[in-house]
């Protein structure tokens, strides 16, 4: 699968709050970008705008490679698939620096200052001051001096100017209590309103509170205090985070993990939401597992060993670690007569996760028979002789190897 | 791409240096001075001279020697501190084409950028031959206190020099610089006191984890040793009428002569209790030749400028209130420039901070060496410090009734960006006039103007209704735009603010030729 494949399972929607007088695009990716509200798939853009497919999809790739757009919903790795992009300026930066860059940049305008400097609302002045001196040490545009760094300089520009302002918030004691006392019970009581979203509206109907007025807000928003950003994406994070409890409840187990990261993505710090996605997302993973190894065994019943290799392979993929599912493996491919040292990569796999097994090391010990390493086979023999000093069948082995020898 | 070295362009004394393998070194002059006077003259034979030739000779032609050219760079002709060194100086200064100066040097007038230039292609070619490769680029360094014109100015110095100027930083910042070198590690608050030869500068700096961050810095453009030195001339052409009924003053020989004697005596002065001025046959009437002989003794210089000193401590008592400190709350007192030399200097900043002024880089050379090791730090991949500048003045625009409406206050960390909403004053105003100023001042006419443009098409309605959103952005080059926008209708207008120094673009680049061809000259 390339990029290109990649990108339209995927949502794309645009950066951060995008200063796109900045960005020299031209109409048709304008148009584009128009159109990407991080809730239509890239699919669906492509239907409904009307362009030329094919280039649609090299324009929404040049976006999402410019750092203009993410997209939500696949990760960066099949992305890249197409090969290195040919990234158009910034040459002086490194993939890291710029995914660096653009991570910091997203998140800008919908964390609170005190996110921002990677501090605790409790940090003293001193902390707050070293951790914008750090920040500012990656990410003060003098760092980039005379380097080619094309569109990043003013996003760079934009961080710097943030990080600053956050700074000179939080470091003088005045201006840092108005904002403890203005901006961040918004950013909390939002936060917690999608935390919550099972005792719903009849919990608390104080709207005596002067931070929820609109027109108290409107104002906020106008002056660019509270960012507007924060509090549309923590509704969508608990939109995305209902749907995954009724996905739960009609036992969509995979759609509610999906749907629990994307509640994740769009509002980080919610623990709650981490450990809803955390639960599904292994729920999910062992289901999968159970269910690929069961088919896996079907298929070796009826002697496909070919087919119940893939499943094992597919399952493996899902869980790299899994021991049973290594054992499974060394043993089709024993069985198969497939190449030894494949097989025992597996066992040796299979051991890692359970180095006291007996039944994982017989496979393995004769995985080393089959190739012949008969000392290898007696180490691993006696190695189950001292863990069960009864087993007959590890006795014969040794008999049989030694007359070999 | 050559090294990068930096120069401490300084008002009387100039210094450059350059970081060689980690540790910064000053470069000597082709002469082995570790500092080159900002002294430009030609000779009655037409030879151009700068530096020591051209200080030492300044006695027999002093109208054609010209000095603290420092003072006029970026300045307008009708500025007060124009009309002063009108009166001070012994070279002619006339009025520019730019509501500028042209200095008289030799029948031929001059732009104190390209009197400045003179200097810094005296400082290039001494770097060159010592670092024995071509050098393009430096970092200079300027007061505090100089607006974005005379910043500019500077620039524009070093481009007729042939020199690229990618960054200008403070001179006290760049002392700071040059001191926290070896102590990284540590988080201090500094004061940087630094009376150089024309001007006083006092910067608190905050440094911590490589980083500096210029916490408050301020001054006074005319205030430096020169004025201790007129201090001295003045009591000296005092003594001689009383005693000869001659005054000095009138006599520009004699002046230069006297000006050349009361800097060394105030020298001599750091280390001794006494001195006495000698100039014989300084003048002569109808009895024969004069003397001036007059014993001169520490206690005397003291009584003389002790309220220059005073003048400062009380600037350095502002600053500290400006940024809500206490002299407990300074780790380190450091002194620059030359005139911190003078014992009364040292004690009365140590009196003010109860603690002893550190002494350990040299004066006249820290800010050289800083300039040196901010420009390395650009060039360098992982450097261990960065800079954190501000923005020396205030800057913002013109309101109604002749106010001015700072919008990003002095001492601003840059890069910044800052809006406020402004509205119309009268009814049915259909546009808007923005004019950019830089100052403190509260009245607009008293800052310096650095651009206007005009937002047309405003709805018509009544006095204080539209919402004028108007936005400064200042980048880490210093680059200023200013933007102008109708909440109401998104109309909007902007400028990039380019600071002018007084020349055209072309006159720039006429200058930089003839530059080339007079070193071509000196070269011989």
């Amino acid at each position: 699968m390339d990029g290109r494949e990649a990108i339209l399972k995927g949502k794309p929607r645009i950066l951060g709050t995008l200063q796109q007088a900045h960005l020299k695009l031209d109409p048709k990716e304008g148009f584009l970008l128009s159109r990407m509200d991080g809730r239509m798939s890239m699919e669906e853009i492509l239907t409904l705008s009307g362009m030329d497919r094919e280039e649609a999809l090299t324009i929404s790739m040049r976006l999402w490679e410019k750092g203009v757009i993410v997209i939500e919903g696949v990760d960066e790795e099949s992305l890249r698939k197409g090969g290195e992009a040919p990234d158009t300026g910034a040459k002086g930066l490194s993939r890291e620096e710029k995914q660096k860059i653009l991570a910091v940049y997203d998140k800008l305008e919908r964390v609170s200052y005190y996110e921002l400097l990677g501090v605790t609302p409790l940090a003293s002045r001193k902390e707050i001051r070293n951790a914008y001196f750090a920040l500012s040490r990656e990410f003060h545009p003098d760092r980039f001096f005379r380097r080619d760094i094309g569109d990043f300089r003013w996003r760079l520009d934009s961080i710097f100017k943030k990080l600053t302002l956050a700074y000179n918030v939080l470091s003088t004691s005045e201006s840092r209590e108005e904002y403890d006392q203005t901006v961040m019970p918004e950013i909390k009581a939002a936060q917690e309103r999608a935390a919550e979203p099972e005792q719903g509206k009849d919990e608390k109907p104080s709207d005596t509170d002067a931070g929820s007025s609109p027109v108290k807000e409107a104002a906020e928003v106008q002056k660019g205090r509270i960012p507007k950003e924060i509090l549309e994406r923590v509704e969508k994070a608990k939109q995305f985070f209902d749907r995954g409890i009724k996905d739960l409840f009609e036992k969509k187990y995979a759609s509610a993990s999906g749907n629990f990261r994307l509640a994740l993505t769009y509002d980080p710090y919610n623990e709650k939401y981490k450990k809803h996605y955390e639960e599904a997302h292994e729920f999910v993973v062992r289901n999968e597992m159970e269910r690929l190894l069961h088919l896996a065994e079907s298929a070796e019943n009826i002697l496909h060993y070919e087919e119940a290799k893939n499943f094992l392979a597919k399952a493996l993929e899902l869980s790299p670690d899994h021991g049973q599912a290594h054992h499974r493996m060394a043993r089709v491919i024993l069985t198969m007569g497939g190449d030894p040292r494949e097989a025992r990569e597996h066992a040796l796999k299979a051991l890692e996760a359970f180095p006291k097994d007996i039944e994982f090391r017989m496979t393995l010990a004769q995985v080393y028979k089959v190739a012949a390493l008969y000392k290898n086979a007696l180490r691993e023999y006696d190695m189950i002789l001292k863990i069960d000093p009864k087993n007959d069948e590890a006795k014969a082995q040794i008999k049989e190897i030694k007359a070999l020898l | 791409m050559g090294k990068v070295i930096g120069i401490d362009l300084g008002t009387t004394y100039s210094c450059a240096a350059v970081v060689e393998d980690g540790r910064p070194i000053v470069i000597p002059n082709k002469g082995g001075y570790r500092t080159t006077p900002s002294v430009f003259a030609v000779t009655d034979e037409g030879r151009r001279l700068v530096g020591h030739l051209a200080k030492r000779q300044a006695i027999t032609n002093p109208q054609n020697t010209i000095y603290a050219i420092k003072r006029l760079i970026g300045r307008r002709h009708d500025s007060p501190e124009v009309k002063r060194a009108k009166e001070t100086c012994s070279y002619e200064i006339v009025n520019g084409p730019h509501d500028d100066v042209r200095i008289v040097c030799a029948g031929k007038q001059y732009s104190p950028q390209e009197l400045s230039a003179f200097v810094l292609m005296e400082m290039k070619r001494a770097a060159e031959e010592y670092l024995e490769e071509k050098v393009s680029e430096t970092v200079v360094t300027v007061p505090a206190y100089f607006n974005d014109n005379q910043r500019q100015a500077t620039k524009d110095a070093g481009k007729i020099a042939d020199l690229e100027v990618p960054r200008i930083i403070n001179e006290p910042t760049a002392s700071a610089l040059a001191y926290g070198l070896n102590r990284k590690k540590k988080d201090e608050k500094i004061a940087v006191y630094d009376l150089g030869g024309g001007t006083f500068d006092i910067s608190i700096l905050e440094l911590g984890a490589g980083v500096f961050e210029v916490l408050a810095t301020s001054g006074d453009t005319y205030l430096g040793g020169e004025d201790f030195d007129a201090r001295i001339i003045d009591y000296l052409v005092q003594e001689f009428y009383r005693e000869h009924r001659v005054d000095l003053k009138t006599d520009r020989l004699a002046l230069q002569r006297l000006k050349e004697a009361s800097e060394k005596a105030k020298c001599d002065l750091s280390s001794l209790k006494e001195t006495t001025i000698n100039l014989p046959f300084i003048s002569s009437d109808s009895h024969g030749p004069k003397h001036l002989i007059v014993p001169f003794a520490r206690k005397k210089l003291e009584m003389l400028t002790s309220d220059l000193v005073d003048r400062t401590i009380e600037v350095v008592k502002q600053t500290l209130e400006e940024c809500e400190l206490a002299t407990a709350d300074i780790d380190e007192v450091i002194l620059v420039g030359g005139q911190t030399r003078m014992p009364l200097v040292a004690e009365a900043v140590g009196n003010f901070f109860g603690k002893l002024p550190n002494k350990g880089i040299n004066p006249d050379e820290a800010v050289a060496i800083g300039a040196a090791i901010q420009a390395a730090s650009l060039f360098q991949d992982k450097a261990e410090m960065l800079l954190l500048d501000v923005t020396p003045l205030s800057l913002g625009i013109a309101t109604y009734g002749g106010y001015y409406t700072p919008i990003i206050e002095r001492n601003t960390t840059i890069p910044v960006r800052k809006s406020h909403i402004f509205t119309t004053a009268t009814d049915n105003q259909t546009a808007i006039k923005i004019r950019v100023l830089q100052g403190e001042n509260q009245k607009a006419e008293e800052n310096t103007l650095l651009g206007e443009f005009i937002l047309h098409g405003l709805r018509k309605a009544k006095a204080g209704v539209p919402e004028i959103e108007v936005s400064f952005d200042i980048n880490a080059d210093g680059i200023i735009s200013v933007s102008a926008k109708d909440l109401e209708t998104g109309k909007e207008q902007a400028i990039t603010v380019t600071a002018s120094s007084g020349l055209t673009e072309e006159e720039i680049r006429k200058m930089t030729e003839e530059a080339k061809i007079m070193e071509v000259v000196l070269k011989e």
